[in-house]
């Protein structure tokens, strides 16, 4: 009996242990946030705009980074991933676009890497630097362009990634999501032809970009040139334009993100040099995001009649 | 009627020691078998319960009582691993969403629980201070490592080293507690809820470290190798993750390829979960998956099993007791033969005799009963909580 009684308590010793005992509170496991409540975050405006254009406002789609900052290099507050943890659908741009991913608690089956399916296009960064230290051994820092969504074609690959996801998390609207999506592909293909035409006319010419965010954009359009470091809003030192100055040739033209400064757009005119603004987008601007694609066909339709830009 | 009674308080009063022992050892053999029935009852329902709410967990392959009492207890202290991939890989069934767990860790004796922020809304979590961890490196605890550890939201805590002689193994993380969840009278109040990717940090497979492109870095470096720079183990890596650090926090390879304890799927429907029951157990051989109602329920099986033995021998005991109470009121009758004869020589009645001779087993029977429904109702509104208690002192 003396055996017996010591199997019981120590079997009741092991599952008072594992229940924690007391009584467990009856608990419902929720399922999903009510549709009504329901918001999408985006994390940079090719994406706000297409999941806008997908969902045609039915569903609030939010983008966390303020206006005035690149939502590249944007990072989010305590209160922000409180806003993601929320959201029923997270859509990234991938290609290392969000630095952020891996310091943040986050559910890894809200995130959409729009880009994922196009993996084997991204561009690897050539000045990546890696260091060893202690038992970790060599390890990199550095990643992959991200402005995937100046490839038209990528760009399009990423809308349908972002049709998809919307399809798997409200399979009742998929019809609608569906009709959506062709009309935002043709929109996209568009301006897929737009630049295409642009970049024949533009083939030949001298390119400087001012800033490494063209990457894809110089592959898909064959418009190859070389990057500075220079921000539109920033003059450039003496070294600089000299540098530059001696770099130029006759058919020179100069791609900016935005538009330059007035004495910047002085200085350029002293020196003959042609530029056009080629937005990017990556963040909103009182525009939506094919607008202003849009605008950069025009502005570079312009440039290559001669109009003086 | 005055009589008798005074009598039979008298007689009780005369002989309280016998009729006490007699008392007690009644109450205590009707108690036993029931009381042990009603907290076994209850530890099987509480197990049920999580393992009803759980049915089914994914894990390496290896003893499935092991997998599913680590991820419904974290109760395994050196769970088999398997790839974050896995994760995806539920989900791309499209049967269920999926929860990570990683249980390797502790912080003292309490488990740390690397998890995603799904697994608080399907426990159905709530906090009583403070908010869910936002950021790498934020801590959630649960009640009773609250109250037991003194903490509040803003304290610390840290994670324990796995040995004191692996120099070169697991470093202490030191974690803000940004929560504190409301009891659930669960082992959930027992844990402490990190992000997935936290646990990682502690595991080494994430660090964050001095920026080597610094100029403060220049003594840590040994050599430039053309974009490879060779430092030497001085570089300062951080053990507390801060918003000022939190920059250079990075993971080496790819998350996919990092370690997990077990995953929970949690399917839209029955059928759902039969599908994906169905392809786990037909297509993939290098995890299992285990119903761990079932799991639980073997287990449980043992434990009434155990539980008959012991109401058969408190039985025996009971009927043994019985046998012992009938022969002391057998021979208290034959003590008091005398006391009759006398009540009889002056005036009593034979009812009266009778009556009063009646008392004796009555009162012990009657108090007996009494006693033994208290402790009855006694234990199944506190023996679980007064056993822990004492399980845990």
């Amino acid at each position: 009996m003396r055996t017996i009684n010591t199997s019981l308590l120590l079997g009741m010793a092991l599952l008072m242990q594992l229940t924690g005992c007391g009584r467990e509170q009856a608990q419902q496991q929720q399922q999903g946030i009510a549709e009504t409540a329901a918001y999408i975050v985006a994390v940079n405006n090719p994406l706000l705009y297409f999941a806008r254009r997908l969902t045609g406002d039915d569903i609030e789609v939010r983008l966390l980074a303020p206006e005035d900052i690149d939502p590249a290099t944007w990072q989010p507050t305590v209160a922000d991933v409180l806003q993601l943890q929320g959201a029923e659908l997270v859509l990234l741009n991938g290609a290392g676009y969000s630095s952020w991913l891996d310091k943040i608690a986050i559910s890894s089956g809200k995130l959409v890497a729009t880009s994922e399916a196009v993996q084997d296009s991204w561009i690897e960064l050539s000045d990546t630097l890696t260091h060893s230290h202690g038992p970790v051994g060599e390890h990199a820092h550095g990643g992959y362009a991200f402005t995937t969504w100046m490839d038209m074609s990528l760009a399009r690959g990423q809308a349908e990634a972002v049709a998809t996801a919307l399809q798997q998390r409200w399979p009742r609207r998929s019809d609608a999501i569906a009709a959506n999506l062709a009309a935002l592909s043709a929109d996209i293909d568009g301006l897929d032809d737009g630049y295409r035409q642009q970049a024949l006319s533009l083939a030949g010419r001298q390119l400087i970009y001012s800033h490494p965010v063209y990457q894809y954009f110089q592959r898909r359009y064959q418009l190859p040139g070389y990057s500075l470091h220079w921000e539109p809003g920033a003059m450039p030192t003496e070294q600089q334009w000299e540098a530059l100055r001696q770099q130029l040739s006759d058919t020179a033209l100069f791609i900016w993100e935005g538009e330059p400064a007035a004495p910047i757009v002085e200085r350029m005119a002293s020196l003959g040099l042609e530029f056009v603004v080629l937005d990017p987008a990556a963040n909103t601007s009182g525009k939506d995001w094919l607008a202003v694609q849009r605008e950069n066909i025009a502005r570079l339709s312009a440039a290559n009649k001669g109009s003086g830009l | 009627m005055k009589d008798l009674l005074y009598l039979s308080v008298n007689y009780i009063r005369h002989h309280r020691v016998k009729l006490l022992v007699l008392t007690l050892a009644i109450t205590l053999v009707s108690w036993l078998p029931i009381a042990i029935q009603s907290i076994v009852d209850q530890t099987a329902r509480q197990l049920s319960q999580r393992a009803e709410r759980t049915p089914l967990v994914i894990g390496a392959p290896g003893s499935p009582l092991e997998l599913s009492l680590g991820s419904l207890y974290f109760k395994t202290k050196t769970p088999e691993v398997l790839p974050y991939a896995e994760v995806a890989a539920v989900r791309a069934t499209g049967y269920a969403r999926a929860i990570p767990l990683y249980y390797r860790f502790r912080v003292q004796d309490y488990p740390l629980v690397g998890t995603s922020p799904d697994y608080f809304d399907y426990r159905g979590l709530r906090l009583s201070s403070g908010r869910h961890a936002a950021l790498l490196g934020e801590a959630v605890i649960g009640a009773q490592v609250a109250r037991d550890m003194q903490l509040t939201v803003g304290d610390h805590v840290i994670s324990s080293p796995e040995s004191v002689f692996d120099l070169a193994g697991v470093y202490p993380l030191k974690m803000p507690v940004v929560g504190i969840l409301a009891p659930g009278f669960s082992p959930d109040d027992e844990a402490v809820f990190v992000d997935i990717k936290t646990a990682w940090v502690i595991q080494g497979l994430g660090h964050g470290h001095q920026d080597l492109n610094r100029k403060e870095a220049l003594g840590q470096i040994l050599k430039r190798e053309g974009d490879n720079i060779i430092a030497n183990a001085s570089v300062r890596q951080f053990n507390e993750i801060t918003p000022d650090n939190l920059d250079s926090f990075h993971f080496h390879g790819d998350n996919a390829d990092n370690p997990i304890s077990a995953i929970i799927p949690v399917p839209a429907d029955k059928k759902s979960a039969a599908l994906l029951l169905g392809h786990y157990l037909e297509e993939r051989s290098n995890v299992q998956i285990v119903r761990s109602q079932r799991v639980i329920g073997e287990l449980l099986d043992t434990l009434f099993t155990v539980r008959d033995y012991i109401v058969v021998g408190i039985a025996i005991v009971a009927l043994a007791t019985a046998t012992v109470a009938l022969l002391v009121f057998y021979l208290s009758l034959r003590l008091r033969k005398g006391e009759r004869f006398t009540l009889a020589r002056i005036g009593a009645s034979r009812w009266q005799i009778q009556a009063l001779m009646a008392t004796e087993v009555i009162f012990v029977l009657l108090l007996s009963a009494v006693l033994s429904a208290i402790l009855i109702a006694l234990t199944r509104q506190y023996g679980m909580a007064l056993l822990q208690q004492l399980l845990m002192t």
